[in-house]
């Protein structure tokens, strides 16, 4: 991992939607949609809720499909690695949100512009962790700094999360554990490679 | 029909510039006398005109449209923007001189490869690393529905104004079927390709008819390629200007509606059927 | 420009977390952070998604900002003056206590917000000559008295300690939802090597992420524990210089042991006999090891019992007494404020059972209920028998509710008076999982239309001439007043840090002192049967509405209404900010169970049995023990499912709980 990103313990993660909420009050997003998603891997046949659950926002990639695409230049990636949008140069022409295979930018209809996750670049420059992994109760969502070296066992790519388009996000999860979870995860892990 | 409401103003856009495009383009090359070509160069300019202007309907921020040019060198969205801008102004450098009298010769093959270029860009503006279902064929079909639709008009009016009877002269009808053909033969590589690949529920709500590929995709097929080749063959008319027009219309409308899942969503639902 | 400015104030909800937390609100008064305090060394700098949700909730939409009176026409309210709206519910209170007296008139008080302030609304009531009110607890009644009547008192180590344990026993009890502070202390504990087992006819995010989960039988806990306990004396896994010298009874109860072989245990909790040997022998083995049993093990009639047969487990095994060990239940340590200052009672208020509202609404006499006061409650919702309750507060003279928002309980009101928010009065709250006493900060003044409850009980004295010198005019010092003999000066430290007023250590009885009547750990307990007519011995009985009960041949699927981690029982789920991040609607049922009845994932159920129905969405999960049933509690808006319809107003057999997981229904495809 080069940029500034998230790690995300699937095994810590219940899905609560802290994450979601701290981002909204931090960035004033009261009746707008959400930067923040929780999305629950549910399988059908499966015992109890979700297999894993995803907090996902920006993953601040490598080479940010919504960066290379945008004709006005509104995107940028800083030296950290994280990538800030401009809001001024917007035309609200909305291709990073068909360019970015993840679904991360939104479209604000009463601003006509896209907006999504800074990575709380105004925290990170105080010092701070980002707010919704400050918020996070169980300390699922961590905040990975630049250049920081990938914890042993976390891995880049688990089932429910690709990256078709070759961005290389700055996402890294640690597996779920437990005797319910692991065999399950294996065999998710083993069915997606086929 | 109600659609995503984004996309409406990207299905007249596109339906407007390919067509016009297509037609400026086709005239530039193919129609020697100026006093013929001018008026399709001129039909097909403010037919993309017109697209550009509806495009600006699909902006959040339509005032700061001019800003799009930031984009040179790295966004596809900025070249094809550039592209219309080149294209209009030289069909419109082409009328003037032909208003004015002077010849046109110079203009004819940098309005036609302006043309051509930017019919392909807007394939290039959707053929996205992540999206299946926008690249391939896909990628080109503006390119040969535009120059089919050109052919189709031009022959259809050119046939009315030479008063010919019925029939065209050989050449123009085997370049306008020539045109048709490669259209057909791209749009259906297109739908093979289409078949391989796992689309998303109707992005439309209610799923309207053109989230119905076969229903869609025939229709498409039909409108602008089998009727407009039968009536070069047996007797252009302009009504088939029309029924080609609906075909690129149905073509457009299809493109967006026809897309495989492209979100994290739509892979954790794939993944989520993998274990039954 | 003035800066923002950041407030310490606390979380006064019903919930084990009591976060504290830090408020920054912007110059325009807008909340533009909440954080969790990281003074509280149990919440430690986090509040949850319910806690961030304060941010929408204090300007939410629908919140009510002004008095509200049912219309003329019968269908809806329409906004009324302060004067006006006490005036008219003064008379008539006035005039329904002159028919019938002062006992007529019902004061319910839930548990939507806590506080020392709420005991106010006795300032009025005794004056007024008395009321009708509640006794007894729809939570955790049951729980408590058996861990008093076993321990001498409900008290356990500092949360922090469980990161110590190396087996963590969580039995009836769901904290990945319910308390997720308890639940990062227990993943930081298990990351460390700790094995978690979990007890749970459900599959939940606890079970999910545990090493260990037993399904039992609702109801049946007792037998399982007396179980447990059976294998573990028969493997010598007992403590027995513990057992000499800090148990009371033991030998009785080793005898008693004797009838639940584990083979019995088996087969009354549905559960394998080495499934429950292999848990009885991890337990006992593992040092240290802790037992958290949550109000889930206690919500049927022969409550107590149950949680007295588990409570005795960890001093079974010695590990009382310990870090990383005891027996978490509630932790009343910061319960030490003084009673308030209140003018007497002019004869003894009368009270019935919390969980029988509905019935003693209709049968009550001598006099009956004609009036009905309700704040900090939803009980037309969460109640037992929530639309008969509903449909008795339609047909009295008066019913006047204070709250937040529109619930069902407000729409059968005559007056609904808005309520205020956490941040809009100052008060002291105590906890029932940490130890420490909290300052609850005015952060706002209330909305110009709102009043906090104890200024319009006030209110509600002078408009009868009563004496109000019993309301604070200078809150800090009122409250000031409560602190414990000798604490006073901790009314200034409060505001800007949680305090552990007990004295306690973190360890909960270390010195091995139980305040029981032996000084022992009470495993024979004559109370038991001298107060609530239980046996001295923890004994299982089936419950009246259990399993095995003839009622089971009619409906024979037990349901469960558990809570979610979305929710404070019916508070917060108005909330868009919540509802887009919630769990569904849906009845929780078993393949085969759902197989036998048509019934397929996402199809229309209707769950019923002889006291009511709903309808609503089935999903078919193996993860759901068979012959269990689940809905989410706390529902409460249109469309939802009215879950308390069909739950009885059964009580505990100690202490007055309510018996909300002893419910028998049958579900048929809609």
């Amino acid at each position: 991992m080069t940029g500034a990103g998230f790690r995300l313990d699937l095994h810590r993660c219940v899905g609560c939607g802290a994450c979601v909420l701290a981002c909204r009050i931090e960035n004033g997003r009261v009746e707008s949609a959400a930067w923040r998603r929780i999305l629950p891997l549910n399988l059908r046949r499966r015992a109890g809720g979700p297999a894993y659950t995803f907090s996902v926002a920006c993953h601040h990639c490598e080479n940010p499909a919504c960066l290379n695409g945008c004709p006005s230049r509104a995107y940028a990636r800083r030296p950290d690695g994280v990538v800030v949008h401009d809001e001024h140069r917007c035309l609200g022409c909305r291709y990073c949100e068909m360019t970015c295979p993840f679904g991360t930018p939104v479209f604000d209809g009463d601003r006509g512009v896209v907006s999504k996750c800074p990575l709380c670049a105004h925290r990170l420059d105080a010092g701070l962790a980002p707010a919704c992994v400050a918020a996070c109760p169980t300390g699922a969502l961590q905040f990975a700094e630049a250049g920081s070296a990938r914890p042993p066992g976390d891995t880049a790519g688990v089932p429910g999360f690709a990256d078709p388009a070759g961005c290389r996000p700055n996402l890294t999860f640690t597996p779920p554990r437990g005797q319910v979870r692991s065999p399950l995860f294996e065999r998710l892990v083993e069915r997606n490679r086929r | 029909m109600r659609r995503h409401h984004h996309d409406q103003p990207l299905v007249e856009f596109t339906s407007l510039a390919i067509g016009g495009a297509g037609l400026a383009g086709v005239a530039a090359a193919a129609v020697p006398d100026v006093t013929m070509a001018w008026p399709f160069v001129a039909t097909g300019a403010g037919l993309l005109a017109a697209g550009v202007l509806r495009s600006l309907g699909h902006l959040g921020r339509r005032t700061r449209a001019p800003q799009a040019w930031r984009g040179m060198g790295r966004s596809p969205l900025t070249h094809e923007i550039l592209l219309a801008m080149l294209l209009l102004g030289s069909c419109g450098l082409m009328l003037a001189l032909a208003a004015t009298g002077r010849p046109t010769g110079l203009l004819r093959a940098p309005t036609a490869v302006l043309a051509a270029a930017f019919l392909v860009s807007i394939g290039f503006v959707y053929r996205l690393p992540g999206q299946p279902a926008w690249r391939g064929a896909a990628a080109w079909t503006p390119l040969t529905a535009g120059l089919a639709f050109g052919a189709i008009a031009i022959t259809s009016f050119a046939a009315t104004s030479l008063r010919l009877p019925m029939a065209l002269p050989p050449v123009p009808r085997t370049i306008a079927l020539g045109a048709v053909a490669l259209d057909t033969l791209t749009f259906l590589l297109r739908c093979v390709a289409l078949r391989r690949i796992r689309l998303a529920a109707a992005r439309i709500d209610p799923p309207d008819w053109f989230a119905h590929p076969i229903a869609a995709l025939a229709t498409r097929v039909v409108l602008l390629d089998v009727v407009p080749a039968a009536s070069i063959m047996l007797g252009p008319a302009p009504l088939f200007v029309f029924v080609a027009a609906l075909g690129l219309w149905v073509d457009r409308s299809s493109f967006y509606a026809l897309t495989a899942p492209h979100s994290t969503e739509a892979e954790i639902a794939r993944v989520e059927l993998l274990i039954e | 420009m003035p800066a923002p400015r950041t407030i310490r104030t606390v979380c006064p909800r019903n919930c084990y977390c009591t976060c504290g937390m830090l408020v920054t609100v912007d110059e325009s008064g807008r909340i533009i952070r909440i954080d969790g305090d990281p003074l509280n060394p149990a919440t430690d700098g986090r509040v949850c998604l319910k806690g961030l949700s304060y941010a929408r909730r204090q300007t939410a939409p629908d919140r009510l900002l002004t008095p509200l009176r049912r219309s003329r026409s019968g269908s809806g309210f329409e906004p009324v003056e302060w004067e006006d709206a006490l005036s008219d519910i003064a008379a008539r209170l006035d005039a329904v206590r002159a028919t019938y007296g002062p006992s007529s008139v019902l004061y319910y008080e839930g548990s939507g917000s806590h506080g020392a302030l709420g005991g106010l609304a006795m300032a009025f009531w005794h004056q007024f000559g008395g009321c009708t009110t509640t006794h007894g607890d729809l939570c955790w009644p049951a729980g408590l008295e058996a861990t008093r009547l076993t321990y001498g008192a409900n008290l356990h180590n500092h949360p922090r300690l469980t990161r110590e344990s190396r087996f963590i026993l969580v039995w009836g009890h769901n904290p990945a939802e319910t308390n997720i502070h308890q639940w990062r202390l227990m993943l930081d504990a298990q990351e460390r090597g700790a094995v978690i087992a979990v007890i749970d006819p459900r599959s939940t995010d606890t079970t999910d992420a545990a090493d260990i989960h037993l399904q039992p039988r609702p109801g049946t806990d007792a037998a399982l524990a007396l179980g447990i306990a059976n294998v573990i004396v028969e493997a010598g896994l007992h403590d027995e210089a513990f057992l000499r010298m800090h148990a009371q009874g033991f030998e009785a109860y080793r005898a008693r042991l004797a009838d639940y072989a584990v083979e019995r245990a088996a087969d009354i909790t549905g559960l394998p006999p080495e499934a429950i040997r292999q848990l009885a022998l991890a337990y006992a083995r593992a040092k240290p090891a802790l037992l958290v049993a949550g109000f889930g093990l206690q919500r049927h009639s022969r409550a107590g019992q149950a949680m007295r047969a588990a409570a005795l487990l960890p001093a079974l095994t010695g590990n009382v007494g310990v870090a990383g060990g005891g027996w978490q239940y509630a932790n009343l340590a910061s319960h030490c404020l003084r009673e308030l200052p209140l003018p007497p009672a002019p004869r003894p208020v009368r009270t019935f059972p919390v969980s029988q509202v509905a019935r003693h609404l209709e049968t009550l006499d001598g006099p009956p209920v004609r009036a009905a006061w309700i704040e900090r409650g939803n009980p037309g919702s969460q109640n037992p028998a929530a639309p008969r309750i509903r449909r008795a507060l339609r047909a009295l003279d008066l019913v006047v509710v204070v709250d937040q928002f529109m619930t069902p309980t407000a729409e059968c009101a005559d007056y609904v008076l808005p309520a205020k928010t956490l941040f809009e009065e100052e008060d002291l709250v105590t906890a029932y999982w940490h130890p420490y006493v909290q300052w609850r900060a005015r952060v706002f003044d209330p909305p110009a239309g709102v009043k906090p409850e104890s200024e319009i009980w006030r209110l509600l004295c002078e408009r009868f001439g009563f004496d109000t010198r019993w309301f604070p005019t200078d809150r800090k010092a009122w409250l000031r007043d409560l602190l414990p003999e000798g604490q006073a000066h901790a009314i200034d430290r409060l505001p800007h840090e949680p305090l552990d007023l007990s004295g306690n250590g973190d360890i909960a009885f270390a010195s091995r002192h139980f305040p029981t009547a032996s000084g022992r750990v009470a495993f024979e307990a004559p109370d038991a049967t001298a107060r609530w007519g239980a046996a001295a011995l923890p004994e299982y009985v089936p419950l009246d509405e259990g399993h095995a009960a003839p009622l089971a041949s009619r409906f024979p699927l037990q349901l469960l209404s558990c809570k979610t981690r979305d929710r404070i029982h019916s508070q917060f789920g108005n909330l868009d900010w919540v509802r887009a991040v919630e769990r569904p609607h849906v009845l929780d049922i078993h393949p085969d169970d759902a197989a036998a009845r048509g019934i397929v994932d996402g199809g229309r159920v209707v769950v019923w049995n002889e006291r009511g129905r709903l309808e609503l969405a089935a999903r078919v999960t193996p993860g759901i023990r068979p012959g269990v049933v689940h809905v989410l509690e706390g529902w409460c808006h249109d469309g939802d499912p009215d879950v308390n319809a069909l739950v009885g107003e059964g009580r505990t057999d100690m202490n007055d709980g309510a018996t909300f997981y002893e419910c028998l229904v049958e579900v048929q495809r809609r």
